[in-house]
């Protein structure tokens, strides 16, 4: 028999699981791939709110509904010459004057490389299941929840509102590439064709998967030196107890609880 | 049968866990345990003149407790004291000194039990106790006058002053809203709540 | 909108010059008009023989050499009177220059445009172009260009006819055009007043068009 036994329901530890969920902050990442004819550096901030728990034993604690709020800046780089056939001028004669012509020469452009930026900001909704995981790190005891796998993310109207985006944004990059007006076809869909919803879903799981990787939760932080009594001025000091040790698990006589078990020592 | 039952927190503290406390207690407030009058002790730490029996101001006098043990329901009797469902027992030793004018010391060692019950405060969120018998050990020769007074008035001061914060029931995982009174059985001293 | 300045000559821009008088021209290269002194002008043409039934147009294409100067394609060209050479840019990186000769007829420059000179610019970016003379601050031409009809886009259309802008005489005429995108515009130069003109995008005056090139101290007519 454990000496503390502290034991919560799913509502509460739904509560506790809201805070925990705040309480990971503000995370960021960036990065930088290729893809067909495209390069994409990006950086990307997140947090995560929302959430009800379920628990299942013997460790399980699924949170439903729990919301990645995310906000995404893309440089997206190609060589238009990839998308887009090479414009050739065929040249020109002139007549000057009476007999004399001059000959404009031909030329071919090479199109460059365009760099099209692009922010998008969006929230996404899933489940995902945790472990709980309980370590001590020297000095604390430390209860988390740790994801399970990869939860699937529901973006593909995402991934379209930012292919949309791309093209609006592009229209102001060609615009000072020379002779682009000539293409002979839209620019624009050219590229968002190139690209398309898979390209661009592509990238956003990119971005969006290290949020979720290994990702935890801390439901529980204790320093093993455990404050009992606190001070009492002027004379009194703090009074503290030992944990030695620390369990927790999923429950069921009856309920679901997540039960935490804790040895303590003078 | 579910910890929580109709409530969402549910916090124990097992009788050895609370004699664990009550070791760390006796190691770090000695203060707690030792009493006396200016002579002996600064009076900041002891009972001061309104607590004590009126004869005690005119003399000097100490009390030691030895480190005291705990038992929760369902407990045997702290000598002839039952221990009841929702109440716990408390059993030490004391060593009660007068100085009997000018320099004589009359000291005498003897058992102290107590049977209490758990006290909630909820608006400070903390757990007190309150003693709801004691019983000195009786001896023969029989004891001097003084000593029963000076036991129960150090006894008071100590358990007024004593308490321990909900969090402690659930080693920090939560501060609950308490659903009912605290509750002695199994060995344990339960909490039972909400966030 | 383009960077347009004849006396920087880039990829989309073309320099003739004729050549009516027998003799012997040299010639050279340069960015930032750093030509060496004409008795030190590397290339020649060599005008001799009978003038043609028609004039003949010969291109030079300047290129960056191995030892990293511009050169052209043949150091050594040979026209009989009446024809043109054609100087052009081999390619987008090649940096921008101006041809400084000398010959039968006198000096000349391409950055200096007087008589039998021709300066021509393919549009590659719509907008207003007021060009101006840099010498005069007179305005050479006022050309607002815009992007064509998607219709008449794509690769291999059929590129209109150039547009001709004769600037002739001491006191010429502003021209006035409406263009496209893809059109050449040609600029005739001839018997233009000392000491000649240039055909400069208004934006581009101020600070000079090149690293280096000093800036203009000529008195304005």
């Amino acid at each position: 028999m454990p000496e503390i036994i502290a034991a919560m329901d799913e509502p509460a530890v739904s509560d506790i699981m809201a805070v925990a969920v705040a309480q990971a902050g503000t995370l960021g990442n960036g990065g930088s791939t290729s893809f067909g004819p495209f390069t994409a550096s990006y950086g990307a901030s997140a947090t995560f709110s929302g959430g009800s728990v379920k628990l299942f034993t013997p460790n399980v604690v699924q949170i439903a509904n729990l919301t990645l709020n995310y906000t995404v800046s893309f440089n997206l780089s190609f060589d238009l010459s990839s998308i887009i056939p090479n414009f050739y001028f065929p040249g020109v004669k002139v007549k000057i004057f009476k007999k004399w012509f001059v000959i404009i020469p031909a030329f071919t452009i090479d199109w460059p490389t365009v760099t099209i930026p692009v922010s998008y900001s969006d929230k996404v909704t899933f489940s995902a299941n945790f472990a709980l995981q309980t370590t001590f790190d020297g000095t604390s005891w430390h209860v988390k929840t740790v994801i399970l796998g990869m939860p699937a993310l529901q973006i593909g109207p995402a991934a379209s509102a930012i292919l949309v985006l791309i093209g609006a944004a592009a229209g102001p990059v060609l615009l000072a590439v020379p002779f682009i007006g000539l293409a002979g076809v839209s620019v624009v869909g050219s590229i968002t064709t190139a690209l398309g919803i898979s390209g661009v879903t592509n990238l956003l799981h990119l971005v969006l998967n290290p949020f979720l990787a290994g990702r935890t939760f801390e439901l529980y932080n204790q320093p093993k030196h455990f404050q009992l009594l606190p001070a009492v001025a002027p004379v009194s000091p703090p009074v503290f107890i030992n944990l030695t040790s620390v369990a927790a698990a999923v429950v069921n006589n009856g309920e679901p609880e997540l039960e935490l078990s804790v040895d303590i020592a003078p | 049968m579910s910890w929580t039952q109709n409530d969402h927190l549910f916090a124990a503290l097992h009788e050895s866990g609370a004699n664990d406390v009550m070791a760390a207690l006796y190691a770090q407030r000695p203060r707690w345990f030792n009493y006396g009058s200016w002579l002996f002790v600064p009076s900041k730490l002891s009972p001061n003149a309104t607590q004590l029996p009126p004869f005690l101001n005119f003399v000097h006098w100490k009390a030691h407790f030895t480190l005291p043990r705990l038992q929760f329901h369902p407990a045997p009797p702290a000598g002839s004291l039952p221990v009841a469902p929702n109440q716990f027992s408390l059993t030490t030793q004391v060593t009660a000194t007068l100085l009997v004018p000018p320099t004589t010391l009359a000291t005498v060692s003897l058992g102290l039990r107590a049977v209490g019950v758990p006290v909630a405060n909820a608006a400070q969120k903390k757990m007190s106790v309150q003693f709801t018998a004691t019983e000195i050990q009786l001896t023969s020769p029989p004891l001097p006058p003084f000593v029963s007074p000076l036991v129960t008035a150090a006894l008071n001061f100590a358990i007024a002053g004593f308490f321990l914060p909900y969090p402690a029931f659930s080693a920090g995982a939560f501060t609950p809203v308490l659903s009912g009174p605290p509750t002695i059985q199994l060995d344990r001293l339960d909490l039972r709540g909400n966030l | 909108m383009d960077t347009l300045d004849s006396r920087a000559l880039g990829y989309f821009d073309c320099y003739f010059r004729q050549f009516p008088e027998v003799g012997t021209v040299r010639y050279s290269l340069a960015a930032a008009e750093l030509h060496p002194s004409p008795e030190e002008a590397p290339f020649t043409v060599e005008v001799a023989g009978r003038p043609g039934r028609a004039p003949v147009q010969h291109d030079v294409t300047v290129r960056v050499g191995k030892d990293g100067r511009l050169e052209p394609d043949r150091e050594e060209l040979a026209v009989a009177p009446g024809d043109h050479v054609m100087f052009h840019a081999a390619n987008a990186r090649t940096p921008r220059y101006s041809v400084r000769g000398s010959g039968p007829g006198g000096a000349w420059s391409s950055g200096e445009l007087e008589n039998d000179s021709l300066f021509s610019h393919t549009f590659g970016l719509p907008g207003e172009y007021r060009l101006t003379d840099a010498n005069s601050g007179r305005l050479v031409a006022a050309l607002v260009v815009s992007n064509p009809p998607l219709a008449d886009a794509g690769a291999g259309l059929a590129v209109r006819d150039a547009a001709i802008i004769s600037i002739q005489g001491g006191d010429f005429k502003t021209q006035r055009a409406e263009m496209v995108v893809g059109q050449t515009a040609v600029f005739v130069v001839n018997d233009v007043r000392e000491p000649g003109i240039t055909i400069t995008d208004h934006a581009l005056l101020g600070p000079p068009p090149s690293p280096g090139e000093p800036f203009l101290t000529r008195e304005r007519e």
